[in-house]
Order: structure tokens, then sequence, then C-alpha cells
């Protein structure tokens, strides 16, 4: 992992495969839509409302996946000082924080007509909120100080206590009455949830994890261009 | 009601599934577009500061030798 440190390395291995990885994700979300809306079926229980499950969902386990792994650049940044940590946790923030807001979003539109409210204040519904604020507050401490350094590391302090608010979330419907359903599809016995759904949903997961990488890719070389861009007008500065 | 007609009534739902989709289109779409033209951007950006930089250079050295040939 600490071959890909090096930011003129990881820039070329990002151009090499940024083509296809964009490709991929344009292929996924192709199929996936088309199966998530024409090719699967309505639910028996929700109707056709479960359609918005194929987004629902993906956003969900995506928001929990792209802040553990801010959680892991922000210890990869205190522990080893690793160069390349700091702009990957500062490039997924933006893209996690969408995630978050999104499945709000989605699990709003979606209680509305199932459970007759737009929003209930139990313990699933109000955690994914609490991990939206951490994305919010995260991205803010990136750019509370002058000194970019302090910020980087008060947001991985901040990142790596947050983690705690994971688990709460993945468990908070075995652990407290809540209106939210509990797991599906992630469970020690087995998905419970029919392959005529479960398989679309599974390639709507594949295409968010690909958009992810993608922006992932673009957001960092954009970072790092910024650093070079930095590091320029500051030469230019002094011997000016 | 025709065959479009009823895709996108959504059994009566369509008014709360069409806005999800809509909303991940914009929000994500939104995302990938604000990236990529950062990246283009800055890589203007840092062009155009390359080139400035590489002109000092050549003028500052050619300079020296003019001063070193009288």
């Amino acid at each position: 992992m600490h071959r890909f440190a090096n930011p003129g390395r990881f820039l070329r291995l990002a151009d090499a495969i940024l083509p296809w990885v964009c490709g991929a994700t344009v292929l996924s979300f192709a199929v996936g839509l088309y199966w998530a809306l024409f090719a699967s079926p309505a639910d028996y229980q929700q109707g056709e409302t479960v359609r918005i499950m194929y987004l629902h969902v993906p956003s969900a386990w995506m928001s929990l996946f792209v802040y553990i792994v801010i959680a892991l650049a922000g210890a990869s940044s205190l522990i080893w000082r690793h160069p390349l940590a700091d702009v990957a946790a500062k490039s997924a923030a933006p893209i996690g924080a969408s995630f978050a807001f999104l499945t709000l979003v989605t699990g709003s539109l979606w209680g509305k007509p199932m459970w007759g409210t737009w929003w209930v204040w139990d313990a699933r519904l109000t955690s994914m909120l609490v991990l939206f604020f951490l994305y919010l507050g995260h991205m803010a401490l990136m750019h509370a100080f002058e000194d970019q350094t302090r910020g980087y590391r008060a947001a991985a302090i901040l990142a790596l206590v947050g983690v705690i608010n994971i688990p709460i979330i993945k468990f908070s419907v075995d652990w407290w009455s809540t209106l939210h359903q509990p797991a599906s599809v992630i469970r020690l016995d087995g998905p419970t949830i029919d392959p005529s759904m479960l398989w679309p949903l599974l390639v709507m997961v594949l295409a968010f994890k690909l958009f992810f990488v993608t922006l992932l890719l673009v957001r960092m070389k954009s970072e790092l261009l910024a650093a070079r861009i930095r590091a320029l007008s500051l030469a230019a500065v002094r011997t000016a | 009601m025709s065959t479009l007609d009823t895709f996108f009534n959504m059994g009566g739902h369509g008014a709360f599934i069409w806005p999800c989709y809509a909303f991940a289109a914009l929000l994500m779409g939104g995302l990938a577009i604000n990236s990529w033209q950062s990246l283009a951007r800055r890589k203007r950006q840092l062009a155009h500061l390359e080139g400035q930089r590489a002109a000092i250079k050549k003028a500052t050295v050619t300079g020296a030798q003019k001063k070193e040939k009288p």
C-alpha cells in the first residue's frame, strides 16, 4: 500500500484505471437502472415503492462505507503521516455526505406512503442524520484552519471518534424498537429478500461503489494538482 | 390508461418514486460535473503557472549569459 503513497505514482495509476472504472460505472448504472425500473417485480406489500429501495439501500451502504474509508485515511494520516491519506479523506467526504443526504431524502420519500410520515425521531433515522452532520463537521474542520495540517489533523480525529456511530446505525434496528425494518440482506442466516429484487439491488450497489471510486480518483487528482498550484504560486511570490 | 401512463403512475406512487430518481440524478450528476470541472480548471491553472515558470527561468538564463559575454 505504501508503494502507492507517492503522489506521482498514484497519479499515473489513477490515469491508467480511471477510463475503465468510469466505463464500468456507466455500464453498471445502465444495467442496474433498467433492472430496477423495468425488469424487477413490485413487492407484494410495498407495491411499486420498492423501486425506491434500489437507490435508498445502495446510498445508505455507501454512506457508511465512505465514512469508514475516511476514518481509515484519518488513522493513516495520524499514525504513519501517509502523504495521500488527507487528500483521500478530503476528496471522499463530499461524496459520502451526498450519499448520506440521498439516503435521508429517499428514505423520507419512501416513509410518507409506507409509514404515513416523512420523518420520525427513531434510532435508525436519527443516527443516519448524525452521520450526515459528522460528514459536514469533517468538511468544515478541514477548511477551518489557516494552517492546513491542523485542519486535517482535527478532521481525522473527528472521523475516528465518529466511527462509533457506524455500528450504532447498523444495529439500531436490533437494539431499539424502531419504525425502520430490520436488515434483510446482510444477515447471519442469509438474505430474506427475493432473488428477483436482490440481484438488481446488488447491481445498483456495484454501480454506486464504482461511482464512488471514479469520483474519488478524479477528486484526489484535482487535490494533488491544487497542492502543486499552491507550491508554485508560493515559489513565484518568493522569487518576485 | 396507456402503458407509458401506467409506468409513470407506478401504482399511484409515482409522485414519491420519480422525485427520488430525479433527486439522485441531480445530486450525483452535479457532484460528478463539479469534480470534473474542478480538475479541468486546475489542470489549466497548473499549465499556465508552469508556462510562466519556464519563461522566467529561460529569461534568467538568457540574462545571465548576456552578462557573461560583454
